[in-house]
């Protein structure tokens, strides 16, 4: 084939633009450290990352959930600590006023129980944030109150029995709360307290029935206890497990979709010495002419 | 005079070496007809039959044949990346992230659903999917409008190419045929009819009157001196090109043209639809558990089912809710009325990557699938470019072999013309010194 100058430009000028081009991919690749810039370096691979993207941000989510379940049921834990103390004591001094026959004496053993009684009424409205914490899906409303005349604590007629529920893994839900139902029996521990103080003050000392219900009320608080902390357990191993899930996903991400710099900075050095070769072959196969060997015969 | 002629030729070739598509002439020479004399015929010398364009036919037709097909990718590919500039999510703030985001934001809203600066996440996380398949859709639409305007602008050049070539075939039948008329204007000829190739399919036969006629997409564009126009129009299912003249349209099958065409009535509506199909499911959907659901109850407004989060039904008309942008307790998060319960934000995140699209696939991963499409499109584009380029250029170095100019030959010529005038030259001197001698010896 014949080959003249037009035809070695053109070839010069084609095998220079595809070694810049394959430069300025690797030089990308470098320098966002990533291998799929646009949708068509690798559409195959770019939706594989894109969904391991998902999954990622999923996890991250679900990650969160049980974190703020976790918080929410330590302060639950928390308070029905206190509240298991608190009752150890009423226990205790129901015990003594159960020996004691002095009217005064039991008169004062009700002015401490209804200080209690306050205080563990204090307990069951503790907040979370904004959130009464024993209200059940009632969040907002006071789950329970004392009336004005002091003579019973009313529940939110609402309810405060309702479950609150979080997604800890794909369209897994999960309840993270002890409701104001299960902790305080829906208020009938309160109702049983009134009763007793209002005994003492009476100065009829506890019965043995007396006595068997606050038993029963410590029994069932160390029980919500005790639940409340298996529960945080558990979240606190599914976040375990969501944390590794993700470090995983991440590897593979990483993996598929981050340039190996060293590799892409090898191929790079070999690209432009391919680039310089074509442009000093290039510039010397150019110049070459038989008019540079024609000398002017004037 | 043969030699004056040839290195005339040779001059022209060199002077013309870097015009485009200017194709290398060549004196064809033969032997002058022989004087017959009394002991035979007796050769006269040399004498110009004509002075003609270098050039194979079949190479020629291949030539404009690649061109065309090189153009429509081109243009294909610059139209294709130009879309993917808008489906780009590699960079992290794509409709894909945007859909992550209401999830997240949902679920929070899960969490805390009686909390009004969740409920402001969760508004503004929907406004920004809702912006972001309307900036997506109004894009697209500037690349439709865009290629639309190139097509007018094609068909444009198409016109005034047709015009010229049958202007030029006016000068070659004035000037008597092919055969009389100068090579530069077949190489004029040649250049329009390359150009014309890279916009439009055609099919050019010569007859014997020396006339060029150009045929374009199956439709008659040059007969001889006249030229017949080209028209885009638009019509409910895109653009079609055909002769003014006529209803019919014609069947435009590679060229820049066909590029054009085939993005605007296929590539970008096809890509505009999934997406409008993808934005209206997402607003059916998330709508379908927000209305059922209970918006949260502030003091005198009880908590109430009923209320839809997004409006419009496609791409280009998402939007939030004006009632929920103007109040937040409207985001229905409860399933039961309980301000505390956030199971119904728990569904409509969910719902987000449950199966809900015709095909089963979840709403972000059918984005996704969209993303990946074009993706392949535009690769798929850039790819026949490459491969088109190097047939092109393939064609392009057996063209120039055939008809460029090479410097060394017509050099190399040069001095065998030089030798060969010199050699006539001596011929000359010899005979005039012979003359000479005769002419001495009579007197």
């Amino acid at each position: 084939m014949n080959i003249n100058e037009t035809q070695v430009v053109n070839d010069l000028l084609y095998s220079i633009g595809q070694s810049r081009q394959s430069i300025d991919k690797l030089q990308e690749q470098i320098s966002t450290g990533k291998l799929v810039n646009t949708p068509s370096d690798d559409p195959v691979l770019d939706e594989r990352l894109m969904m391991l993207q998902n999954q990622v941000n999923q996890n991250n989510v679900y990650t969160q959930n049980v974190q703020y379940a976790s918080s929410f049921l330590t302060q639950q834990s928390t308070a029905l600590g206190s509240a298991v103390n608190l009752m150890t004591n009423i226990k205790t001094m129901v015990l003594s006023a159960a020996n004691d026959s002095s009217s005064q004496d039991l008169q004062s053993y009700g002015t401490q129980l209804d200080q209690d009684i306050d205080q563990l009424l204090d307990l069951a409205n503790s907040k979370f944030g904004d959130k009464y914490i024993f209200g059940g899906t009632q969040t907002t409303s006071q789950p329970f109150y004392m009336n004005a005349d002091r003579t019973a604590v009313t529940t939110n007629p609402d309810g405060v029995g309702g479950a609150l529920n979080l997604d800890v893994g794909f369209q897994i839900s999960d309840q993270y709360n002890i409701t104001g139902q299960e902790a305080f029996s829906g208020g009938q521990m309160f109702s049983d307290l009134i009763a007793i103080r209002d005994e003492l003050n009476n100065g009829t000392a506890p019965t043995e029935a007396d006595i068997q219900t606050v038993d029963n009320d410590l029994d069932s608080l160390i029980n919500t206890n005790a639940k409340a902390g298996a529960m945080t357990n558990r979240f606190s191993l599914m976040q375990a497990q969501l944390n590794s899930q993700t470090q995983s996903l991440q590897t593979t991400q990483s993996n598929l979709g981050d340039t190996d710099v060293a590799a892409a900075t090898i191929k790079l050095e070999e690209q432009q010495t391919a680039l310089q070769a074509a442009l000093q072959t290039g510039s010397s196969v150019v110049q070459l002419s038989l008019a540079n060997y024609l000398t002017s015969t004037g | 005079m043969t030699s004056q002629a040839e290195l005339d030729t040779t001059s022209h070739n060199i002077a013309n070496a870097n015009t485009d598509g200017y194709t290398k002439q060549k004196v064809v020479t033969e032997a002058a007809t022989p004087i017959q004399t009394t002991y035979g015929f007796l050769g006269s010398g040399v004498q110009i039959e004509s002075v003609e364009s270098v050039r194979d036919a079949f190479v020629d037709q291949q030539v404009t044949n690649s061109n065309s097909d090189l153009s429509q990718a081109t243009i294909e590919q610059q139209t294709m990346s130009n879309v993917e500039s808008i489906f780009n999510d590699s960079s992290g703030d794509g409709l894909s992230d945007q859909l992550n985001a209401l999830f997240s934001a949902f679920q929070s809203l899960a969490q805390s659903p009686e909390d009004s600066g969740v409920r402001q996440t969760v508004m503004q996380a929907g406004q920004q999917v809702a912006t972001t398949f309307n900036v997506m859709n109004n894009e697209l639409q500037n690349i439709e409008y865009q290629v639309g305007q190139e097509i007018n602008s094609d068909v444009g050049k198409i016109n005034q190419l047709s015009a010229t070539i049958a202007d030029i075939n006016s000068k070659i039948l004035a000037s008597g045929g092919a055969s009389k008329a100068s090579p530069d204007l077949q190489d004029e000829m040649d250049n329009s009819v390359s150009q014309l190739s890279g916009l439009v399919n055609v099919k050019v036969t010569t007859d014997p009157t020396g006339v060029t006629n150009v045929t374009a997409g199956g439709t008659v564009i040059v007969a001889a001196g006249t030229a017949y126009a080209f028209k885009a129009t638009q019509t409910s299912s895109g653009i079609t090109v055909g002769r003014s003249d006529s209803s019919q349209s014609a069947t435009i099958s590679s060229g820049e043209l066909s590029g054009l065409l085939s993005s605007y009535n296929g590539t970008i509506s096809s890509f505009a639809n999934q997406l409008d199909n993808i934005a209206n499911t997402l607003v059916q959907t998330v709508n379908a558990f927000h209305s059922t659901g209970y918006t949260l109850s502030t003091n005198g407004t009880p908590a109430q089912t009923g209320e839809d989060f997004f409006v419009g039904n496609s791409a280009g008309s998402i939007a939030v809710s004006s009632d929920i942008v103007s109040n937040l307790n409207n985001i229905a998060a409860s399933s039961s009325g309980d301000p505390g319960d956030g199971g119904n934000a728990t569904a409509i995140a969910n719902v987000l990557n449950a199966p809900v699209m015709s095909d089963g696939q979840s709403i972000v991963n059918e984005y996704q699938g969209l993303v990946g499409q074009v993706g392949i499109a535009s690769q798929q584009a850039s790819d026949s470019v490459q491969t088109l380029q190097v047939s092109q250029n393939q064609m392009t170095a057996f063209q120039n072999s055939i008809s460029g100019v090479s410097l060394d030959e017509e050099l190399t010529n040069m001095i065998q013309y030089q030798h060969s005038f010199e050699a006539a030259a001596k011929v000359v001197t010899t005979t005039d010194a012979m003359y000479e001698t005769i002419i001495g010896m009579v007197t």
